[in-house]
């Protein structure tokens, strides 16, 4: 989940909480203080009504307001004191039904006379007025957490955005792109570091990525110079006339041998360069007449081989954003596998439309697992000397456009499809 | 023809000099930027075979140089890289061809040739060996004045081997400047075999004489008669 989601969650759980125990607390405070508060109005009343009747010997005005009552009990005789304080239920003659009240009891004497009194003060209005109180008070409690969410949330994002920035960074790096990394500025520390230290990996990749690069064309230099001079000097070696058969045998395994490791040389460069996205060029290629081409390349061998080709190639021009080298690389390598590798009298059948282009051939079946011929280096039965880096080509060409490859193999035919749209 | 060879490996240098003066080239070369430079202002050459990583600065800038003050010098550049935008930025400004590391010295040889030929319009288009006459834009072959046709690969087979007359021409270059870096060595040989096949058929019906030799296992030679 995201980062906010989690703090926010949190957030609210541990909020909900403390404001749940602490309206619990505010209630019974609350209550406590208006019962207090009733009491002690209650205690006023009582000494107040004392006091009229100690120095004046009268009773005072007794006219019930709201429900508040007091009875007065006269006795002409000493009656043993009494007091009490207690909640009862009552029939409330303003409200018309039974509520509760606070029963106030005291006794107090003067001349002669008792004076049994009770004080009847309802609690309903109180209750009510608790229940208000906290009501309010929980509805601005759920006001603040409300707005603290709130607030945490859009503080949360606004804090949290250079680091986003950064993972966008990130994530939209392309190593051939000069403009680098672009970080946003910000004065907070962690994300600060954390720039810094993406920055200074990214220098590193890139630095590494140039260095891997010069090392390839340097290599590639280095190996095709001493490979032109063999190949020179053996071709002044033969024009000498005076060799034993068995000395041009030899002389001409070399010259195999040399031009064997030329073309196993300049493949390994081109596969080191397309891992290396070094054929970033790319155009609008006409595949039809690519295959036009490469299949009049090859007659000679069509020929020989006795092999029919079948064209299924859409009428109008099909085009594929590539860069045009690798497309011929790509199509040679694929139609060169169909004619190598397949049997004398067989058949290639190549289709070609706006959703794929599939080369099926007769063939040998393999004998080991389809896509390690992929692989460099892996070699099916037939053909030995045919080098296995052609389909490892194909396979690194399409997934650098990210073209779906497939492979089956099935009564007897090999079909490689390359599709052009997302299946 | 004077030619003028701008290539720092000394091996590689001295092999295509060899070859070349056995064609009855004039061949000189430096092995450095520098040198190279004095050379083409002091003197005049037909042809320059330039490798464009010099010790000492680019080929690229010595062909700069040419075309403008000798522009019709022909030049060759041989390279060890083989990118497109190196091939492409040497054909514009000005190289007439490009040739990737390793190559057949004979592959050189004709190319070269078809450098010279094209520079030199005065006459030179006809090229004769022996009975053989091949007048090359419009590529017609006559033996012995008889007109004999031939498919696109017997011609530049036979071209080939008149270019490089005299030597030994393996199978390996002549699979190479017919079919380029495509087709596989194996299958190529017995192509190779059915088009000199054929191509000896048609020299003995036109003029009774056979003038390829075939060298064991190397490959061919086209031999003046003695």
């Amino acid at each position: 989940m995201k980062l906010i989601t989690k703090t926010s969650y949190y957030y609210i759980i541990f909020s909900i909480i403390g404001f749940i125990i602490g309206g619990y607390i505010f209630y019974h405070i609350t209550s406590a203080i208006i019962n207090n508060r009733t009491n002690d109005d209650l205690k006023t009343e009582m000494e107040l009504i004392e006091e009229q009747i100690f120095s004046s010997d009268s009773l005072p005005d007794f006219t019930p307001y709201f429900g508040h009552q007091i009875v007065v009990t006269i006795y002409n005789k000493k009656i043993n004191p009494s007091f009490s304080l207690r909640d009862t239920m009552m029939y409330d003659t303003t409200l018309k039904k039974m509520s509760p009240f606070r029963h106030q009891v005291f006794t107090t004497n003067k001349n002669g006379k008792s004076y049994l009194i009770e004080i009847f003060q309802p609690l309903l209005d109180t209750f009510q007025l608790i229940e208000d109180i906290v009501l309010v008070m929980f509805i601005m409690f759920a006001f603040l957490l409300l707005s603290l969410i709130l607030i945490n949330y859009y503080v949360s994002r606004n804090t949290w955005y250079p680091f986003y920035h950064t993972l966008k960074q990130i994530r939209d790096y392309d190593i051939n792109n000069e403009n680098g990394l672009n970080f946003t500025k910000t004065n907070i520390n962690e994300f600060k570091q954390l720039n810094d230290v993406v920055l200074h990996m990214s220098n590193k990749i890139f630095y590494n990525y140039v260095s891997l690069k010069e090392f390839t064309e340097n290599a590639s230099h280095e190996i095709q110079t001493p490979l032109a001079i063999v190949k020179s000097k053996l071709e002044l070696l033969i024009q000498s006339q005076s060799y034993t058969d068995e000395q041009m045998d030899m002389i001409q395994s070399m010259f195999t041998a040399i031009s064997r490791l030329s073309k196993l040389n300049s493949n390994l460069i081109l596969l080191s360069k397309i891992e290396n996205s070094q054929f970033h060029n790319v155009q609008k290629v006409n595949v039809n007449k690519i295959i036009e081409l490469t299949i009049l390349n090859f007659e000679d061998l069509i020929n020989k081989k006795e092999l029919t080709i079948q064209k299924n190639i859409h009428t109008a021009n099909i085009e594929i954003e590539i860069n045009p080298t690798l497309a011929e690389v790509l199509i040679t390598n694929l139609i060169s596998n169909a004619v190598k590798h397949n049997i004398p009298k067989g058949k290639i059948d190549i289709l070609l439309n706006y959703q794929m282009l599939s080369i099926s051939n007769t063939g040998l079946p393999l004998e080991k697992d389809p896509w390690l011929m992929f692989d460099r280096f892996k070699k099916s039965n037939a053909n030995s000397e045919s080098l296995g880096l052609g389909l490892s080509i194909v396979q690194k060409i399409a997934n650098l456009y990210h073209l779906p490859i497939s492979y089956t193999y099935e009564s007897g035919i090999h079909t490689l499809t390359i599709l052009f749209v997302k299946p | 023809m004077k030619i003028l060879i701008i290539e720092d490996e000394k091996e590689l240098a001295d092999s295509i000099s060899i070859y070349l003066s056995q064609e009855k080239y004039i061949c000189e070369s430096v092995n450095n930027f520098a040198f190279a430079s004095e050379k083409i202002d002091l003197y005049n050459y037909d042809c320059l075979i330039v490798d464009i990583m010099l010790p000492d600065g680019n080929g690229l800038d010595i062909i700069k140089n040419l075309k403008k003050n000798k522009p019709d010098t022909g030049v060759i550049i041989i390279s060890a890289k083989n990118s497109l935008d190196d091939k492409i930025k040497g054909l514009d400004i000005g190289a007439d061809d490009y040739l990737t590391k390793p190559f057949h010295l004979s592959e050189l040889n004709s190319r070269l040739r078809s450098i010279i030929r094209r520079r030199n319009f005065a006459g030179n288009n006809e090229i004769i060996f022996e009975k053989i006459k091949v007048i090359t834009d419009i590529c017609q072959v006559f033996i012995d004045n008889k007109e004999i046709s031939l498919t696109k690969k017997e011609y530049d087979l036979l071209l080939f081997l008149i270019i490089n007359k005299g030597r030994v021409v393996t199978k390996e270059s002549i699979a190479e400047h017919l079919w380029g870096d495509d087709i596989d060595m194996v299958d190529s040989f017995d192509f190779i075999y059915n088009h000199i096949k054929n191509l000896r058929k048609k020299m003995m019906d036109a003029c009774g004489e056979d003038y390829i030799e075939a060298i064991y296992k190397m490959g061919y030679r086209l031999n003046i008669k003695k």
